[in-house]
């Protein structure tokens, strides 16, 4: 009986730890989005200003003239982001790190690799269910947008879900698309990966 | 006896009103009393049709003409008892501050008419403050003076008349034709094998008809780019690299507003001699016997194994299999023990109970 009374305490102090971890890494993520600036936070066009006339006069984005740039990143607390990511159809709206590392997926979603000026974006994130814990539940035609740190806004259109195994590290980065977001599945042995491709209105800018 | 002592009486009385009314203001006897309840008007003649103005009630007067600060501006720390023209236009501008700092509302707003004329009516006496916006008429800029005005007024034989006229007082300047301005960018682009190599930074110019008018240092920190806003469109503007870093050729190509600076690494391959070149003597150099190099045989390179976390798009993919598999990030809540140890707790649980309970029947 005693083992038994021991055992079901683990339960009640695992599941106590992970909810306030998810609490942590909601506030944290939320934090971050705060003090990020207004337009990256946003994460909505700004109004497209008049196109002027004279096409000298025209101001093309700097991804479009350099798409191998660097993605820009912004800073908060000591950490580089590159944008932020909305998943209206599950109310997300979160910062997303430039690099990954273990303690940064506990911050917020992180760049896995890729770049979205060259239209092959990898997100990764800990399937918390105010981060990606509810990818599962996308289907295609769902819309995802990325804003990136100087206020360009990517429009994505969610085209398949898919299940891979933990070291299908080629199959992540392998087909062409545009945007891709992953996370773990409950059991943590595979992982979640939502496939995007640039919707129809494309990068607004 | 007694109709003397009367009318000696009467005689000091009199001497002593006439002396009381002589040191009492003479226009307080001459203006009279004000009516409170009598409405007035007032009307502005302004130069401009279509010139607004707004009106605040600023303080009660009382029959004396004694003001005293009301309403929006009862708690101002103004002071209503002024000596001179100038104060009272001091006063007024103070006043117009705290209206648009603390956005009080008007009593009433208006437009002068094809006339110039504006008529306020249906005035409770006290003292008003007239405010008037900028109004820009045949290439004039139109600007009004704050006034305070009272009312009823005073009129040319100084008794109270409640219907007052003013001509507000007024700049006028000559509207400035607005300045067309452009924007101009300088983006970096570097070609090259090796990022590392880069220079930290570099600079550029932005040069005004030819002539340097701005200096900017471009670096990852500000993303390689720099924008200079509102630069006068009557100008010429061009951007040039400084100072290009060695090993590196620059060119300048401009896209829209944007002038796209690209590096480009220069490599070790010298140049081909010039045939004829004027200081190379022509050498007859013997063509040399053709020489068949055999094709190099395939070598089985295997891949490098690739750090399992990928930062870059371009990285290789592992597949040497004396390495470990390299692995996605494990991005997954530790859920999964939640209901095995729940539920093995509560089996051994119930197995121990069920024991200590089939103990306790054979002990009975």
């Amino acid at each position: 009986m005693a083992g038994g009374l021991l055992l079901m305490a683990a339960a009640l102090l695992l599941t106590g730890y992970n909810l306030w971890d998810e609490r942590r890494a909601t506030a944290s993520a939320d934090t971050v989005l705060l003090e990020m600036p207004a337009e990256i936070r946003a994460a909505e066009p700004a109004a497209p200003a008049p196109e002027p006339e004279d096409p000298d006069e025209i101001e093309i984005p700097d991804y479009i003239l350099n798409p191998n740039m660097d993605m820009p990143t912004v800073e908060v607390d000591g950490h580089a982001y590159i944008g932020v990511v909305k998943i209206p159809v599950l109310g997300l709206k979160l910062p997303v790190m430039s690099e990954w590392s273990y303690p940064n997926l506990k911050t917020a979603p992180c760049r896995y690799t890729g770049s979205a000026y060259l239209g092959n974006l990898i997100l990764a994130a800990h399937n918390y269910r105010t981060h990606f814990g509810g990818l599962k539940e996308l289907v295609p035609g769902d819309e995802v947008t990325f804003t990136d740190a100087v206020g360009n806004v990517f429009r994505y259109t969610v085209a398949e879900l898919e299940t891979l195994g933990k070291t299908d590290v080629e199959e992540m980065q392998a087909g062409d698309w545009s945007l891709t977001l992953f996370t773990c599945t409950y059991g943590g042995k595979s992982r979640v990966t939502v496939r995007c491709v640039l919707a129809e209105s494309g990068a607004a800018y | 006896m007694k109709t003397r002592n009367w009318r000696g009486r009467l005689r000091v009385c009199l001497t002593c009103l006439l002396l009381i009314c002589a040191l009492l203001p003479g226009t307080a006897l001459a203006r009279g009393l004000i009516d409170l309840d009598e409405p007035t008007s007032l009307t502005i003649k302004y130069p401009c049709a279509g010139a607004t103005f707004r009106i605040y009630r600023v303080a009660d007067v009382s029959e004396t003409g004694v003001y005293t600060l009301t309403g929006d501006f009862e708690d101002y720390p103004v002071s209503l008892r002024l000596s001179s023209q100038s104060a009272w236009r001091r006063l007024a501008e103070t006043l117009a501050i705290y209206v648009d700092l603390d956005g009080l509302r008007p009593l009433d707003s208006g437009k002068t008419n094809s006339r110039g004329r504006l008529t306020f009516s249906d005035l409770e006496a006290g003292l008003y403050l007239v405010t008037g916006r900028e109004f820009i008429e045949d290439g004039y800029v139109y600007t009004p003076e704050p006034f305070l005005v009272a009312l009823p007024g005073l009129d040319a034989d100084d008794d109270w008349t409640p219907d007052v006229t003013a001509k507000p007082k007024y700049d006028k300047e000559p509207e400035e034709p607005e300045v067309e301005t452009v924007k101009r960018k300088a983006l970096k682009i570097w070609e090259d094998d090796d990022p590392d190599a880069r220079p930290a930074k570099i600079t550029v110019q932005l040069l005004r008809d030819g002539k340097v008018w701005d200096t900017v240092t471009l670096s990852r920190k500000n993303n390689w780019s720099y924008t200079w806003e509102e630069l006068d469109a009557n100008f010429t503007w061009q951007v040039i690299e400084s100072d290009v870093p060695d090993d590196y050729t620059v060119t300048v190509s401009r896209e829209g507003v944007t002038f796209v600076i690209t590096n480009t690494q220069m490599t070790d391959i010298p140049e081909p001699p010039t045939p004829g070149g004027p200081s190379e003597p022509p050498i007859d150099i013997p063509s040399e016997p053709p020489i068949d190099i055999p094709p190099e045989p395939p070598v089985d390179i295997p891949d490098e194994p690739t750090p399992w976390s990928p930062a870059t798009p371009d990285t290789p993919q592992p597949s040497t299999p004396d390495v470990p598999s390299p692995t996605l990030p494990q991005t997954g809540v530790l859920w999964w023990p939640v209901p095995l140890l729940a539920c093995g707790g509560v089996g051994l649980f119930l197995l121990g109970w069920l024991r200590r309970r089939s103990e306790d029947n054979d002990d009975a």
